[in-house]
């Protein structure tokens, strides 16, 4: 959906093609509402969990370069999906990409994995609403108005069943909007987001106009000392903090959760094609919004709180220590929020962060439905699936399924064994199984289905190469690494024995459903096989 | 390639829509006769293509512009190859001096004639190659139009007899089966050459319905989806017809028609079949009846179909999407 599609007025300039009025021949969306969509997709909660994460898990990276090397090293992977959204506009994602050039069977299983993980992050991230959002609030409040009813609550919320009711409201409000119409939804999704903004801004100002001695002055009034707080962690074993170009290399998965999103426009693709990517200047200038703000933050944050500081603190945090002087863990908005004595300020910082992370939830949620009832289409899973509320139109089976999934993984967050940091990390290693396998039918794309490649606007080559399998090929190079890194990295988890079990589970169950529903099916008559098969075009 | 298996089977209908001028995709959905084994091949509507695109003589080649990319074609045989492959995605290629394209480009209103042209010498390429193919086959093939088309295409049609129109009539399927077909759509904002208002639309499809035998074991072949359905769901457009969207998603509007639902549900067929609404492919029970539209996708040369195994004595039997 180009401009070109939609006839201008008469002109005497040589037109490359004329169009007549016919459905669908529409614009392209207006490039801010194309950053708008990418940006709140991309999540501000990523970010600010990056902002303690990376000091505590790569002491020697420097956060504002990992940003930056990171939103660089993007371009790639957006790249990527830009070109196969170019080529197959209308298709809605990774599950026709892969299951188009290398299998249905390779197809379904990429995209079950990532829905899966989608899942897990969504309990997650409403994990965090208590445990995160509600608790530095309480807290900050709470020893800035002198509570100690607010102080108590801000390590209530993060006890087990508090964490677990809390989260499972969060989830349940969640499904309520995403069962609405979803016009509604997205009425409430408008503001919720415009309202998480207000913490990245709060953030950016209070940082900048308080330097060290405020925040360690800060530190005090809460109850700690800055400097023991260093010698507590560093004797407790944690990292060197010189710089190191390794550790600001192998940090990058972890700001790539938010960057890796900036691709959303590109499902609005349309049906008049032209050699511009559709979308792209959208994905890449809310790549350059995300990281601008992410290095703005970082840089911050280093100049107010210290590296050394918030990677100590939050491995005495995580580490459980009793060395650690907060009520609440460690984490990006809190230690913001100690930076004014302003109750009204801290709140509105708590309730945006609090939104920010709700923000991020329905379009995992339906993500999720989504797929499902692309599964369902495709016999692959049970047609009851895909069912839907007559009146509201809402898919209740499907999202039931989803909400259903989503406590269970909710419950194993809360009463597992694991850190926090071992689910997030894993999460991210799991999906990146997905990306690589997306970024391998990109190399192929132009072999396996040499017809659509040919006849598409992206049938350009460099240096012989095409260019879709160069792109495929420097993605393909991009995710491993981040893949390597995770699992290499012991203080992230995400190679804990629990990581691993839950990444080799996911993926065996994803490999084991299409061959299930496969012979299933050929016993009821149906060819799974055919599904993605072309027809002779002769 | 065996389809169903050893299962006794009803009759097996193949349906595609909006295949928008892809000579590829109307190649591809004849070849599904043969390939799928089907009884019955069915062509939603919005048959016709949406973009000419020309090709400007110079020096014995010819210069124009495929995806925003130059193209070029030196001699007979590069020109026809250029010509097939502007063919099969969808467009009308069209070959022009260089003044006739100025003349062309200064007098916007000529490029409807050309549209025309090229519509109809497409259409009849088309029912001669469907004619030869479907004979081949041994199966009927049934096309109406949608609300892209012009009005005239039908009179080409209308000359098939392998290839049936089907709009307007009551036509009978392999196993005795009735068909009904209706291709208008409601209005769209791109005020296209066949749309009506929904009242003028549910006092037609009554008047077709009501010639049924027994409308409950019929198929509603009717180009516009039923009105707030999966099948029927496409982004709001803003005055400049572009796309509303902003943080959380595209906004996603019904663009189906009530007096399509009102009738699928007053009737009871068995089987819906729609299109109209490339990006909603769905399959949906609505009241009594099983409602498929499979999409579209024929700017990639992609046909999106629906097989549906349908009898009168156990209904649908097993339908199936696919992407070919």
């Amino acid at each position: 959906m180009t401009e070109q599609a939609v006839p201008g007025p008469p002109t005497t300039a040589s037109k490359p093609f004329y169009t007549r009025q016919a459905t669908g021949l529409v614009r392209d969306i207006s490039l801010w509402s194309a950053v708008a969509l990418n940006v709140s997709f991309m999540g501000i909660a990523y970010v600010a969990l990056a902002g303690t994460t990376i000091p505590f898990g790569f002491p020697g990276a420097n956060p504002a370069w990992v940003a930056a090397i990171c939103a660089v090293l993007s371009v790639f992977p957006i790249l990527l999906y830009g070109l196969f959204l170019t080529a197959m506009p209308r298709t809605g994602g990774d599950y026709v990409y892969v299951s188009r050039v290398l299998h249905p069977w390779a197809g379904f299983a990429a995209n079950f994995n990532i829905t899966s993980w989608y899942t897990v992050n969504t309990a997650f991230l409403a994990y965090l609403v208590p445990v995160l959002g509600m608790s530095s609030a309480f807290l900050t409040i709470g020893v800035t108005a002198d509570s100690p009813t607010l102080t108590r609550w801000a390590s209530d919320v993060t006890t087990k069943n508090w964490a677990f009711g809390i989260g499972a409201a969060v989830l349940v409000l969640v499904f309520a909007s995403v069962s609405i119409q979803m016009r509604q939804t997205l009425r409430i999704m408008k503001v919720v987001f415009v309202a998480s903004l207000f913490c990245v801004i709060a953030a950016i100002v209070l940082m900048a106009i308080h330097g060290r001695s405020d925040f360690t002055a800060a530190v005090a009034r809460f109850g700690g000392d800055y400097d023991k707080v260093l010698g507590s962690a560093h004797s407790g074993g944690f990292g060197n903090t010189s710089f190191s170009l390794r550790d600001t290399f192998f940090a990058m998965p972890l700001i790539f959760t938010a960057f890796g999103y900036a691709i959303v426009t590109a499902y609005t693709g349309g049906e008049v094609r032209s050699a511009r990517i559709s979308g792209l200047k959208g994905m890449l200038y809310s790549l350059a919004i995300a990281a601008v703000l992410s290095v703005i933050m970082f840089a911050l944050a280093a100049r107010t709180f210290g590296n050394d500081f918030l990677g100590s603190a939050t491995f005495l945090s995580n580490g459980g220590s009793e060395d650690y002087p907060f009520g609440a863990p460690s984490f990006f908005f809190f230690f913001v929020s100690m930076l004014t004595q302003s109750t009204l300020l801290i709140a509105l910082i708590g309730i945006s962060f609090i939104l920010a992370t709700i923000a991020t939830l329905p379009p995992s949620f339906l993500a999720a439905t989504r797929n499902i009832f692309a599964w369902s289409f495709d016999r692959i899973v049970p047609t009851k699936l895909s069912s839907v509320e007559p009146r509201t139109r809402a898919p209740l089976v499907a999202n039931v399924i989803v909400l259903g999934v989503c406590l269970g993984y909710l419950a194993f967050i809360v009463y597992g064994p694991s850190y926090f940091t071992t689910i997030l990390f894993t999460t991210i290693a799991g999906q990146l199984l997905t990306f690589m396998v997306v970024a391998v039918a990109g190399i192929a794309f132009p072999w396996r289905r040499r017809a659509l490649y040919e006849n598409s606007p992206i049938a350009r080559s460099l240096g012989g190469l095409p260019v879709i399998a160069l792109v495929g090929a420097a993605a393909l190079a991009v995710y491993g690494f981040f893949f390597y890194s995770l699992l290499t990295t012991d203080a992230l988890g995400a190679n804990s024995s629990t990581g691993k079990w839950a990444m080799v589970v996911i993926g065996l169950i994803s490999v084991s459903i299409y061959p299930i529903s496969y012979v299933i099916n050929r016993q009821r008559g149906i060819d799974l096989g055919i599904t993605f098969k072309e027809l002779p075009p002769e | 390639m065996a389809l169903f298996g050893r299962k006794p089977r009803g009759t097996r209908l193949f349906f595609a829509t909006d295949i928008h001028g892809s000579e590829q995709c109307f190649r591809k959905w004849l070849n599904a006769a043969r390939v799928y084994e089907a009884d019955a091949l069915i062509l939603g509507g919005d048959i016709t293509g949406k973009a000419l695109v020309p090709l400007v003589s110079s020096n014995g080649s010819w210069t124009g512009e495929l995806f925003g990319q130059q193209v070029s074609a030196t001699g007979e045989d590069e020109l026809s190859a250029l010509r097939h492959r502007i063919r099969m995605s969808g467009s009308y290629d069209l070959l022009l001096s260089p003044e006739e394209k100025r003349d062309l480009d200064a007098h916007p209103d000529a490029v409807d004639e050309v549209f025309h042209r090229a519509v109809r010498d497409s259409i009849e390429r088309w029912i001669a190659l469907a004619e030869e193919r479907l004979e081949a086959a041994g199966v009927p093939g049934f096309v109406i139009l949608g609300n892209d088309d012009f009005p005239e295409v039908a009179d080409a049609l209308r000359s098939g007899t392998r290839l049936r129109y089907a709009e307007d009539e009551v036509c009978e399927l392999p196993g005795g089966l009735e068909m009904i077909s209706f291709g208008f759509s409601t209005p769209t904002p791109w005020n296209t050459p066949r749309e009506l208002p929904e009242d003028e639309i549910e006092r037609r499809l009554d008047a077709l319905a009501s010639r049924l035998q027994e409308p409950e074991h019929a198929v509603f072949n009717i180009h516009c989806p039923p009105q707030g359905t999966h099948l029927d769901q496409a982004p709001r457009l803003d005055s400049e017809l572009r796309m509303v969207a902003s943080a959380g998603g595209v906004e996603m509007v019904s663009v189906g028609s009530t007096a399509v639902r009102s009738v699928i549900e007053r009737y009871g067929p068995m089987l819906g079949l729609h299109g109209h609404v490339h990006d909603s492919p769905g399959v949906q029970q609505v009241g009594r009846s099983l409602c498929i539209n499979p999409g579209s996708a024929y700017n990639e040369g992609v046909v999106r179909g629906a097989f549906v195994e349908i009898s009168k004595e156990h209904g649908i039997q097993r339908w199936q999407m696919v992407e070919a």
